[in-house]
């Protein structure tokens, strides 16, 4: 359990550490993000009327915005966890990565929690800092928010890394994972509930992304940080975490007795 | 003189499509798997259709544009970014070249750095973007002229507008891979000066304060393409005038993108190979 915890932790820092060249570059995207974050604002204030809707005023449309864009950077962007196993099974390098003494699944989980973990603190919270300062910001009062929002969007980010995990490992199978790919971000994109709130949805499409994984990857979190929602949903994205695991670590397993490297 | 610089460009007609059609006969080598790609992508790739959707049947009209509009800004706005990443696939994957080297193999060619680059492959399995486009004209032009909104002349304006958008996406995008001669890594900035505004041209720009409007029609100016001459189409106010700026402004943003390109490219230093 110990030397488990402690690979953990060395690759979590690799992945870290990896990405501290490419500061200047994350840089401009910071900016980038900030504008788009603004555009949803924007938006956002064109239309919502002055008495708000459900439990959104105009005021927390706003921060969840720029909560979001900030905690999208952990969960969601910049994750490179499909085309680093589709490159690997490419190159033929899989197969050294494979011979680790390392359960292959652990090894890619952890070396992309630590990337994401660069992301969240040096692309997502300046994002969250620049739209702080030129909009408005919400600070939970209560610790209890806090250490509810940090689990939640640590499961977030774990569901987030394992559903790329599952497009990346489809490049046993096929060397294409581009459209696979487009259809997870879609997916993302539109039940996570990054750039709306779920209420805004058709009633029986909102159940359904509220019921699904992605809902994690921004909804809940920001729920739970801006004391709209209470821990409740935690539990639900354990047991998707636990569900995504079950089934990355069964794909990997047949993955494994599949794979045919290429080249000499 | 006519005589041999006409010869000369029926040449580089003959080679760009010699190129071009290599390039495609090699993309669609798996013809059910790409047909596929582009039927999922088509779908699936409306999000930020779906985005605006469910606002407008939420809250209503955006800024006085209803959903019919806004489809009219989106058809517009996708068809002229559906063309730019047909035909310029390559200046979107440019950094690849500036990090591996590959360019230097283009400069050893006979033909000019961004005739080869364009040539060298046609963003074929982005169709998604031109047919989501394409579609939504399909749907909203109808209704916008059995409602008389659209009338006469307007389709052939909406036409040239489409025209406009796409080759602001091809000034835009050819300066930002020209950045690429100097900062190698470019993606970033992709987001930044193709995302970003992409993003915000499918909304009416009167959503934005004032600063940002002027930022989407001058330094990042997709949304001249596009939301300005809507703007007058669709009575949503504006002049007639609104109509020519994209007609001035396109070949002015075209050339300072081309003279920006060979700037740099006399600035190449190469990664090596």
């Amino acid at each position: 359990m110990h030397v488990a915890v402690r690979q953990w932790q060395v690759l979590g820092r690799k992945g870290f550490a990896q990405n501290l060249q490419y500061s200047v570059s994350h840089m401009v995207n910071t900016i980038a993000s900030v504008v788009f974050g603004l555009i949803y604002i924007y938006v956002w204030q064109a239309v919502m009327p002055e008495s708000g809707f459900g439990q959104y005023t105009s005021s927390i449309i706003v921060q969840y915005i720029c909560v979001n864009q900030t905690i999208a950077w952990f969960t969601q962007f910049g994750m490179k966890i499909r085309h680093r196993i589709a490159e690997s099974v490419r190159s033929g390098r899989i197969a050294v990565e494979l011979a680790r003494p390392m359960d292959f699944f652990c090894y890619r989980m952890a070396f992309e929690y630590g990337a994401q973990l660069y992301s969240l603190v040096f692309r997502g919270l300046p994002v969250g800092i620049g739209l702080a300062l030129l909009t408005e910001s919400y600070v939970p009062g209560s610790a209890m928010t806090w250490v509810w929002a940090a689990a939640s969007l640590a499961i977030g980010g774990y569901i987030g890394i394992s559903l790329g995990y599952l497009v990346g490992i489809s490049s046993f199978w096929t060397n294409e994972i581009r459209t696979l790919s487009w259809v997870l971000f879609t997916l993302e994109l539109m039940l996570g509930g990054i750039s709306m709130p779920l209420e805004v949805l058709p009633h029986s499409l909102e159940l359904v992304a509220k019921c699904s994984p992605f809902a994690h990857l921004a909804y809940y979190p920001v729920q739970i940080y801006l004391e709209l929602s209470g821990p409740a949903p935690i539990l639900r994205g354990l047991a998707w975490a636990a569900a995504l695991t079950v089934v990355a670590r069964q794909v990997t397993a047949c993955a494994r007795r599949r794979l045919e490297v290429q080249g000499g | 003189m006519i005589r041999p610089t006409w010869a000369r460009l029926r040449r580089a007609g003959r080679v760009y499509c010699t190129l071009v059609s290599a390039s495609l006969r090699g993309q669609m080598q798996y013809r059910l798997d790409f047909l596929g790609s582009i039927l999922i992508q088509t779908v699936m790739g409306a999000d930020s259709l779906l985005f605006i959707g469910a606002i407008l049947w939420r809250f209503g009209p955006i800024a006085g544009w209803d959903i019919m509009d806004i489809g009219m800004l989106f058809a517009v706005s996708r068809t002229g970014m559906g063309i730019y990443m047909l035909l310029c696939n390559e200046l979107d994957r440019f950094e690849a070249y500036m990090v591996s080297g590959d360019f230097d193999t283009l400069m050893i060619r006979p033909w000019p750095t961004l005739f080869t680059l364009l040539a060298r492959g046609t963003g074929i399995h982005r169709l998604s973007y031109l047919v989501q486009g394409v579609a939504a004209g399909a749907i909203v032009v109808p209704k916008l002229a059995a409602e008389g909104v659209l009338q006469g002349w307007d389709v052939l304006w909406l036409l040239a507008s489409v025209v406009w958008t796409a080759l602001l996406f091809f000034a835009v995008g050819l300066a930002t891979a020209a950045a690429g001669f100097w900062i190698i890594r470019i993606e970033e900035l992709q987001v930044f000066t193709m995302n970003a505004p992409d993003t915000a041209t499918k909304y009416p720009l009167d959503v934005y304060p004032s600063w940002l409007r002027r930022v989407f029609v001058t330094v990042l100016p997709l949304g001249l393409g596009s939301y300005v001459p809507l703007r007058f189409i669709l009575d949503k106010g504006g002049s007639a005038v609104d109509l020519l700026w994209p007609a001035l402004a396109c070949p002015v943003a075209v050339c300072l993108a081309v003279g920006i390109w060979k700037v740099g490219e006399a600035h190449y230093a190469s990664t090596g190979t």
